[in-house]
C-alpha cells in the first residue's frame, strides 16, 4: 500500500459519488416532469452490475484482457498526452471535435494527475446511466411511467450493455447522444409545435454523435430527416399510408445512392473499402473479407454486414473466455429482438415508435458497413440494444395492460 | 443535511491524514533529471548520488503530499456523504 494508492482511492470517491448526484439530479428532474416512475431501482442494479463487471474484467484476465489491451491502450495514451498539454491548446478543440469520448478523461487527469483508470471507468459508467435514464424518460413520454420502469430494467441489466459499461470506449457517449436523439424525435412526432428544448437536445445529441463517431452522424442525420417526414407524412395522409410511400421513396433513394457512391464520393468510398481492409486488432472473430468498390458489391456489403451485426457472434462461437460469457449477451439480444418483432405483429405498430424504429435500422447499416469482425459488433449491438429498450418497453407495457384486463374480465364474468 | 456532509468532509479529513501520514511506504517514482557528469543533483532537498550521464535517471522516493491527500480526503468524504444523504433520505421521508 502506497500513497498514490490513497491518492486514486480518493479521486475515485469523489468521482463515484458525483455520478450519483448527477444520477439522482436527473432522475428527480425527468420524475417531476412525470416522464419517469421511480426509476431509482433498475438504475442502481444497473450501477451495481457495471461495478461488478469492472472488478470481474480486473481480476480475471482472461475477460477483461481484451477490454484493457485493444483501443483502451490508445484512448489512454491519447488522454495522457491531451492532458500533459494546457487548456489554451488548439489540441482540445480538435480533440473535442473528432475524439470526444477522450475530453472527459483528459479533464479529469488534467484536474487530478495520473489517477489510474477507475475513475474514468466510473465516469463512463455514469455516461452509460445517463443514456439508460434518458430512454427510459422517452419511453415514459410515450408509453406511460410503467414503460419507463420497464425500459429502464432492460436496458439496466442487458449483460454486454453492463458488460462495456466501464470501457473506455466510444460507447457511453455516443449512447447519450443517441440518447438524446431519439427523445428529440419522438418529441417532434408527438408534438407538431416546433419547442426549443428537443431541438437542441437534437443538436447535442447529433453532435456528440460526430464527436465520437463521424461516420454515424450521417446515418443519424438520415434518421432525422426520414423521421421528420414520416412524422409530415402521416399527419396528411395517415401512418400506413405514410409510411408505406416513405419506405419505397427511402429504400429507392437508399439504392440509388449507394449505386451512385463510388461516382459521387469516390474518396470515400475508398476510405471505407481501406477500414474493411484492415483487421480489427486483437479480434480473433473476422467476418469474410467485404469489397465496396463498385454499387453491387456496396449494396451487398450493405445487407450482409446488416446480417451479420444482428446474428453474429454465433452462440456457438465460444474459442475464449471472453466469447463464453458473450454468449449470454448475443441469446438476451436474440431474445429481445424476437419479442419485439412478435409484440408489434401482436399489437398493431404504434406511430409513436416509429422514430426508435427509423433510428435503429439507420444506425444498424452505419455501423454495419464499417464492421471487420464479430466481436466488434457485439459491441455495437448495445448502442442498439439502448435504442431496442424503447419499443420494447412500450409494448411489453401494453401486453401487460392487456393481459390484466383479460383477467380482470374473467374475473368479473 | 448540511451538518452530515460536514460530518463526512471531517470523516474525510481525518481518514486521509491518518492514512497519509502512517502510511508504510511512498509511491517509487523515476524521474528524469537533466544534469552534468560529475554534478550532484538535489531532488526535494535530499543530496543525491553523482549523476552518471548527462541526462541521469533517478529513482527517488517523494516527499508525503500530506495536503494533496488530506484536501482530497475532505472533498471525497464530503461529497461521498453528499451522495449517501441524498440517496437515503428521501426514502427516509417517503416512509414517515
Amino acid at each position: 500500500m502506497t500513497d498514490h494508492w490513497l491518492f486514486r482511492a480518493e479521486v475515485s470517491l469523489i468521482v463515484g459519488a458525483l455520478v450519483v448526484l448527477v444520477l439522482w439530479r436527473l432522475m428527480a428532474a425527468l420524475n417531476a416532469r412525470g416522464q419517469t416512475a421511480s426509476i431509482h431501482v433498475p438504475i442502481g442494479a444497473g450501477l451495481l452490475v457495471r461495478l461488478l463487471a469492472v472488478a470481474v474484467a480486473a481480476a480475471v484476465p482472461a475477460i477483461g484482457h481484451k477490454l484493457t489491451s485493444t483501443d483502451e491502450a490508445t484512448f489512454l495514451a491519447t488522454t495522457k498526452t491531451l492532458a500533459a498539454l494546457p487548456l489554451s491548446s488548439s489540441k482540445w478543440l480538435s480533440m473535442g471535435l473528432h475524439w470526444t469520448e477522450v475530453i472527459p478523461w483528459a479533464l479529469t487527469y488534467k484536474l487530478f494527475g495520473d489517477c489510474g483508470t477507475l475513475p474514468l471507468r466510473l465516469e463512463q459508467i455514469g455516461l452509460n446511466l445517463i443514456a439508460v435514464v434518458l430512454v427510459s424518460a422517452t419511453a415514459g413520454k410515450i408509453g406511460g411511467r410503467r414503460a419507463a420502469v420497464i425500459t429502464a430494467w432492460i436496458a439496466a441489466l442487458e449483460p454486454s450493455s453492463a458488460y462495456f459499461g466501464g470501457l473506455l470506449h466510444q460507447e457511453s457517449l455516443c449512447m447519450v447522444g443517441e440518447a438524446l436523439l431519439l427523445g428529440a424525435l419522438v418529441d417532434a412526432w408527438m408534438h407538431d409545435n416546433g419547442s426549443r428544448r428537443p431541438l437542441l437536445c437534437g443538436l447535442v445529441g447529433l453532435g456528440l454523435i460526430f464527436g465520437t463517431r463521424s461516420y454515424l452522424a450521417f446515418f443519424a442525420a438520415v434518421a432525422v430527416v426520414l423521421v421528420l417526414a414520416a412524422a409530415a407524412l402521416q399527419r396528411r395522409v395517415g401512418l400506413t399510408r405514410g409510411l408505406v410511400a416513405l419506405t419505397v421513396v427511402a429504400v429507392a433513394v437508399g439504392v440509388a445512392g449507394i449505386f451512385a457512391a463510388p461516382h459521387v464520393v469516390p474518396g470515400a468510398v475508398a476510405n471505407l473499402q481501406h477500414q474493411l481492409n484492415v483487421p480489427y486488432p486483437g479480434a480473433n472473430l473476422p467476418l469474410p473479407h467485404a469489397t465496396v468498390t463498385n454499387g453491387s458489391d456496396l449494396l451487398k456489403t450493405v445487407v450482409l454486414r446488416s446480417v451479420d451485426l444482428i446474428l453474429r457472434p454465433y452462440p456457438w462461437q465460444t474459442a475464449s473466455a471472453a466469447q463464453k460469457v458473450a454468449v449470454a449477451g448475443t441469446l438476451i439480444w436474440y431474445v429481445l429482438v424476437l419479442v419485439t418483432a412478435w409484440l408489434t405483429i401482436r399489437q398493431g405498430l404504434d406511430g409513436r415508435l416509429v422514430p426508435a424504429l427509423i433510428v435503429i435500422v439507420c444506425a444498424t447499416i452505419g455501423f454495419a458497413l464499417t464492421l471487420v469482425d464479430a466481436g466488434e459488433g457485439f459491441r455495437h449491438r448495445v448502442n442498439l440494444v439502448l435504442i431496442l429498450a424503447v419499443p420494447l418497453g412500450v409494448l411489453l407495457d401494453r401486453w401487460w395492460t392487456a393481459r390484466a384486463q383479460r383477467l380482470h374480465g374473467l374475473v368479473a364474468t | 443535511m448540511k451538518r452530515l456532509i460536514a460530518l463526512g468532509a471531517l470523516a474525510g479529513l481525518v481518514v486521509a491524514l491518518t492514512f497519509t501520514l502512517a502510511m508504510p511506504a511512498r509511491q517509487i517514482r523515476s524521474v528524469a533529471i537533466p544534469a552534468r557528469p560529475g554534478q550532484r543533483v538535489a531532488v526535494y532537498g535530499a543530496l543525491q548520488p553523482y549523476a552518471p550521464r548527462a541526462l541521469s535517471r533517478v529513482t527517488v522516493q517523494p516527499s508525503p503530499r500530506t495536503l494533496r491527500d488530506a484536501l482530497l480526503g475532505l472533498v471525497a468524504g464530503g461529497l461521498a456523504a453528499a451522495a449517501i444523504v441524498t440517496v437515503v433520505r428521501p426514502r427516509a421521508m417517503r416512509r414517515s
